[in-house]
């Protein structure tokens, strides 16, 4: 379980507050949809939320473990690996769709075989096994959106992140997505959404639905 | 004279190579940290300054430092390949940092806060940034090592020249044409040319396989 308790965000050098005291929790087995016109800060809490930012004010209560920030070093490694962001603007390593997948298997030491088999796993539920051996550099947008999807989905993580996940997706990859990330929740994970593109997300069952606006959460159903 | 022409390539790729290696030793985390750490960013405009500093200012301080009376005098390093090597890796710490900088601060913004997300150590974030960053690391590398190879401050200053040990290109050529030997002079210009632009095709091409 991840909480936000009254938390508050500023970049460093920015003068205006991207996020407002915000309280919220995100459990395992849950779906949260996180709505919001743009720049109302939906990615800097799911930044937050996943430990990549570390909040100005307030804390973020990972398991019942105040404040993992003032722990920092190995307790913040060992918590960020319990969840995992997905960006709305894909990034890749250089190298194959293969070697991408395979990256934080590869941080977390598993064996050769055991990252092989994982690998192919994830790329046979998500429909893209037979790209495996292409170079990163010649995927499309959307493809390059799955392959980031497959990345986090490999790690299996307690809550995944995910920043606007179907944008570039095409019709056709839409439902195998939107099927993955079922079976993911089915098994007990926690998932959290920010879209503005609710189609299809309807199929998942969210649990709740926070609105935010201007850095302050306004509703929650 | 042909022997000679080689011992003074050899020597001079050597000790400018082991300077570039030491002041990568420190210019390297350096310029990681300035990337990581927002609050020591300040030191990289004063690298940035400190890259065209004088080689004979360099020379001299070094001088002065390692000469008997000085400070580290007891170290005896006054006239050989290690104080040309020190005092050339001092001339190029801030080139590395300067130029290394904007790379690896590129290469962190989009796969170093990956990584972290993905669940990496520091040490693994900072060995995917530059492990990502390969190709603009090494070539702010090799330009470090051509500023060290064409610089003759710090190598007639502290390293005095010497027939046989300390004797690089740039000391070489000043000192054939001091005696009016312009045919070597040019001979050994030439390799140093050869040697100069060997290095900024490497470079275009490393930056090329970037793109």
């Amino acid at each position: 379980m991840i909480k936000l308790v009254n938390v508050w965000f500023k970049y460093v050098g920015g003068r205006e507050w991207v996020l407002k005291d915000v309280n919220l929790e995100f459990r395992r087995g849950e779906v949260v949809v996180l709505r919001g016109p743009n720049a109302s800060g939906k990615t800097t809490l799911m930044k937050v939320a996943s430990l990549i930012y570390k909040p100005s004010k307030g804390s973020v209560v990972v398991n019942d473990d105040m404040d993992v920030w003032s722990r920092g070093g190995d307790y913040l490694v060992k918590y960020r690996r319990m969840v995992t962001y997905v960006s709305e603007k894909p990034v890749m390593f250089k190298g194959t769709v293969y070697d991408n997948i395979a990256y934080g298997l590869t941080l977390r030491n598993y064996s050769l075989s055991e990252v092989e088999r994982r690998v192919y796993e994830v790329s046979r539920k998500l429909g893209i096994e037979h790209m495996l051996d292409k170079d990163v550099k010649v995927l499309s947008a959307g493809e390059k959106q799955v392959v980031s999807l497959a990345r986090a989905l490999v790690l299996t993580p307690a809550i995944m992140f995910l920043d606007e996940p179907l944008t570039n997706v095409d019709e056709d990859r839409r439902k195998t997505v939107i099927n993955a990330l079922k079976e993911f929740k089915s098994l007990g994970s926690g998932l959290v959404i920010a879209t503005h593109l609710y189609e299809g997300l309807d199929e998942i069952n969210p649990d709740k639905v926070v609105i935010l606006k201007n850095g302050v959460v306004v509703k929650i159903t | 004279m042909f022997d000679e022409v080689v011992e003074i390539s050899v020597r001079s790729i050597l000790i400018s190579g082991s300077a570039t290696l030491l002041a990568s030793l420190f210019g390297l985390p350096l310029a990681y940290l300035a990337v990581v750490k927002a609050k020591v960013r300040s030191f990289v405009p004063i690298a940035e300054s400190l890259s065209g500093m004088p080689t004979v200012l360099i020379g001299l301080l070094l001088y002065m430092l390692l000469s008997r009376d000085g400070p580290l005098g007891f170290l005896n390093m006054l006239y050989t390949p290690q104080a040309i090597i020190v005092g050339q890796a001092v001339l190029v710490v801030p080139l590395i940092i300067a130029t290394s900088f904007g790379a690896l601060r590129t290469s962190y913004e989009s796969v170093g806060e990956l990584a972290i997300t993905l669940g990496a150590t520091d040490l693994q974030v900072m060995l995917t940034v530059l492990k990502e960053s390969l190709n603009r690391v090494l070539a702010s590398l090799m330009i470090a090592f051509s500023r060290a190879l064409g610089e003759l401050g710090i190598a007639l200053m502290v390293g005095g020249n010497i027939r046989g040990e300390t004797r690089v290109f740039s000391t070489s050529i000043a000192l054939s044409v001091a005696v009016g030997e312009f045919n070597e002079a040019v001979k050994l210009g030439l390799i140093l040319l050869a040697v100069e632009t060997s290095l900024i095709v490497c470079v275009r091409m490393l930056q090329g396989l970037e793109r």
